[in-house]
């Protein structure tokens, strides 16, 4: 866990794209939300590897959005719940539920659908929302969080050892 | 863009989908071959070998080698062996877990082949449930084993040697629980406990001699002067003395006489009973052992029963080992049941209409030939899985062979439907001619010696609960016997005039002790032959019945009419004796004034009687002395008259 936080603080101060790290939020935020072991995670998987995404931020933000996912999950369920149980999808629904190939996809369950339309809906807002403060935070608050006594502190302590080791490497 | 990709993160997903194949390729198919042994072993309880299991990419699917399936009961033998398996699986369904195999194609099954090594399972202590079940389930097959070969032997020596049919009457009277022995004892006892009180009560009443006694006391008492005061004094204390024992006399009288009228209520009210006690008994064992139209009326029964039995006995153990591995998987339904446990936080499957359901395991089809001893037999299963309701159809089977031992042309039919909570399993047999030879029959030493038959049978299981309907042809029949007796010749006669009979059987009730029946024109052939020898044999046998049960009432009532003959003289005695007790105690004893009283009377009257004597005297005297006078007065006037003439 340390190191995955010192990694994601070498990000933050580092080179790296605003843009990459956004992109691994966003794509953490649909592993983190719906359920691990389906189709489109090896999707997700396949964009995050392929992609220049920052794999320390998706995997950390993945962890993130896991916890989240026990607040959101009872919500995911009712709009699931809904979507499938509406009478004007019901048709749609129905020839989905022909293709064995979208039954894989888990389509026609509550959670599954319901967390995959949340963390679409959210994947643009986060995407661009993430970018910006990281942007915000480089050029306005990381020279002032450098100075902060607990970050002096902390510079002092083993973790900030541990993060300086892979700064070097 | 370039910056955007990542090439080597690429071949890192290529790396891990590879890996991910390559683990499907050479460690899935020892996986999956640990999880058939382990789990078909469970099932049958013997060994399942396979010598191995590969995965197909091209098309999709499992290639099972070398299946042998070892016979519990007989360890060195296969039930089943089956040389090479190629499954036919659904690639994506897979994906979600689903083995959907389209055909399942067996090579080079046989049955019954031997084993180089023992496919017995390690011996593990059962648990007691288990062992419980199993115990119940032994004991279950046992007792319909025994108790259809005890019923067949029964019946058998029945007709076999009539003498020896029925039970002699000693041994019928010594296992029945009679009402003739309940209420015979009852009235011993009864007879036993009165006896007692009645002598009790009785030796408590004097004898003649006491009462001669008593008498004797009583007029010494009562009669005579009394003396003095001290005598009064004495005989009135002595009076008094019997006078209790006349009370005590007279309870005890009354006490005996109670016990006797008691006694006598209950005995006759017992006598009643033991009375027509075997009368009922000899209705009741009349009927239970009887040699009339219930007792023998099935000859085809009895003649074919043990055969059909035992053919049955191998068809119910085939479907055990068969109908279980159709039931529901318990861990499916526990994994439903995890889901609607709580669907508002961990979701829940909406299932929409379709014509592609997706059970967890279903076998489309399975068919395969296989060559035995008997003949060829080709074997076809549609839909096996342990999740009908889910596609909607039931598994279905046929088996067909052109020639298989004796037998043409069999056909079965069969449909296991586990759709609803409802289990119905349906079969339909047919074979159009089967060759019987040398067949031994349940009685009489015979045999069929040779006959051509036509079976068709049509049964289904619904819950456990067994409905079967079946009927066989026979033609061409040739009987014979080596048997001497009248029956086996009898028997022998008039079935050389039958040549065709049909026999219908049907079997209703728990699958493991339905209640059989056989009919056949047979019957009412046979039935005319025996029925005479049976009517004088029952008789026989009633009328003993009937003489020992008397004899058994009268051992115990005893000579009951002399007992009561007893009971009334000793009742009537009482009665007397109670009369003259009554008698003596009237008797009242004088006091001494009345004595004296009595006796000053005595003394006024004789002194009254005194006087009126002298008085008498007295007045007779001077009667007299009137009279002289009268008679001296006439005599002087006589003389004075003469004197004057």
């Amino acid at each position: 866990m340390l190191d995955m936080l010192a990694k994601f603080l070498k990000i933050l101060n580092s080179d790296a794209a605003p843009g990459q790290i956004a992109l691994a939020f966003a794509f953490a935020l649909i592993v983190g939300l719906t359920p691990f072991f389906s189709f489109h995670n090896l999707i997700v998987l396949f964009f995050v590897l392929v992609l220049r995404v920052n794999l320390s931020a998706f995997f950390l933000a993945s962890a993130f959005f896991t916890l989240i996912a026990y607040l959101v999950d009872p919500f995911s369920v009712m709009i699931g719940e809904y979507l499938l149980m509406m009478p004007e999808l019901q048709t749609f629904w129905t020839d989905l539920y022909q293709s064995e190939l979208a039954r894989v996809s888990q389509f026609n369950h509550t959670l599954m659908l319901g967390s995959v339309v949340i963390a679409l809906a959210a994947f643009i807002p986060v995407l661009l929302l993430s970018r910006k403060l990281v942007m915000v935070y480089r050029i306005q608050f990381m020279a002032w969080f450098e100075k902060l006594r607990v970050v002096q502190w902390v510079k002092a302590s083993r973790f900030y050892k541990i993060y300086e080791a892979l700064a070097e490497e | 863009m370039k910056q955007w990709i990542r090439w080597p993160g690429l071949i890192g997903f290529i790396v891990v989908a590879g890996l991910l194949v390559a683990g499907w390729l050479f460690a899935a198919g020892p996986l999956m071959k640990m999880a058939l042994e382990s789990a078909g072993s469970k099932a049958v309880g013997a060994k399942v070998d396979i010598a191995s299991v590969d995965l197909t990419l091209n098309p999709v699917g499992v290639v099972i080698q070398g299946v042998q399936v070892a016979d519990a009961k007989s360890p060195m033998t296969n039930v089943v062996s089956i040389e090479r398996a190629v499954a036919d699986v659904a690639f994506v369904p897979l994906l979600l877990g689903k083995g959907i195999v389209e055909e399942l194609s067996l090579s080079g099954v046989a049955f019954g082949t031997a084993r180089s090594t023992s496919g017995a399972l390690p011996v593990e202590a059962p648990s007691e449930e288990v062992a419980e079940e199993k115990a119940a389930a032994q004991a279950s097959a046992d007792e319909t084993q025994e108790v259809a070969s005890k019923k067949a032997e029964a019946e058998s020596s029945a007709l076999d040697n009539m003498a020896q049919a029925l039970p002699s009457t000693d041994e019928v009277l010594a296992r029945e629980p009679l009402k003739t022995v309940e209420h015979g004892k009852a009235f011993k006892q009864s007879y036993q406990t009165h006896r007692a009180e009645i002598d009790q009560a009785i030796a408590n009443v004097p004898n003649a001699q006491a009462l001669k006694q008593y008498e004797t006391r009583l007029n010494a008492i009562i009669n005579g002067r009394f003396e003095s005061i001290e005598d009064f004094k004495q005989r009135k204390k002595e009076f008094d003395e019997l006078n209790k024992q006349f009370k005590q006399d007279k309870a005890a009288v009354a006490a005996a006489k109670k016990a006797i009228s008691v006694g006598k209520k209950e005995l006759n009210e017992k006598w009643k009973l033991l009375k027509d006690a075997p009368e009922s008994d000899y209705e009741q064992l009349k009927g239970k052992y009887s040699l009339d139209n219930q007792g023998i009326a099935n000859l085809s029964g009895l003649l074919f029963g043990g055969e059909s039995a035992q053919y049955a006995l191998q068809a119910l153990e085939i479907y055990e080992k068969i109908a279980p591995l159709l039931a529901s998987d318990e861990t499916a339904e526990e994994e439903l049941a995890e889901e609607d446990k709580d669907p508002a936080v961990h979701g829940r499957y909406v299932h929409f209409k379709t014509d592609r359901p997706l059970p967890n395991l279903w076998i489309k089809k399975v068919a395969f030939t296989s060559t035995m001893d008997q003949g060829d037999i080709a074997v076809s299963v549609n839909n096996i899985t342990d999740q009908q309701d889910v596609i909607a159809k039931p598994t279905t089977l046929v088996i067909r062979s052109a020639s298989f031992g004796a037998a043409q042309n069999i056909l079965l039919n069969g449909v296991m439907d586990r759709r609803q909570k409802q289990a119905v399993d349906r079969f339909d047999l047919q074979v159009d001619n089967y060759r019987v030879k040398k067949m031994d029959l349940g009685m009489a030493g015979l045999k069929l010696d040779s006959s051509q038959v036509a079976i068709n049978a049509k049964g289904s299981i619904t819950d456990g609960q067994l409905s079967l309907d079946g009927r066989a042809q026979f033609t061409q029949a040739k009987f014979s016997t080596k048997d001497r007796t009248l029956v086996a010749k009898e028997l022998n006669n008039a079935l050389t005039k039958i040549p065709s009979f049909d026999l219908n059987a049907d079997a209703n009730g728990p699958l493991r002790s339905p209640k059989v029946g056989f009919n056949s024109d047979l019957d009412e052939k046979l039935q005319a032959i025996f029925n005479q020898v049976i009517k004088d044999k029952q008789k026989a046998f009633e009328k003993e019945l009937k003489a020992k049960l008397k004899e058994q009432m009268l051992a115990y009532a005893g000579d009951y009419q002399g007992l009561l003959k007893e009971l009334g003289v000793a009742d009537g005695d009482m009665s007397k004796l109670d009369k003259k007790i009554t008698e003596l105690s009237r008797k009242k004893m004088a006091s001494f004034e009345d004595q004296k009283k009595r006796e000053a009377q005595e003394a006024a009257k004789k002194k009254e009687a005194e006087l009126k004597r002298k008085q008498k005297e007295k007045e007779e005297e001077l009667k007299r002395q009137q009279k002289e006078k009268q008679k001296e007065l006439e005599k002087q006037a006589k003389d004075k008259l003469k004197n004057l003439f």
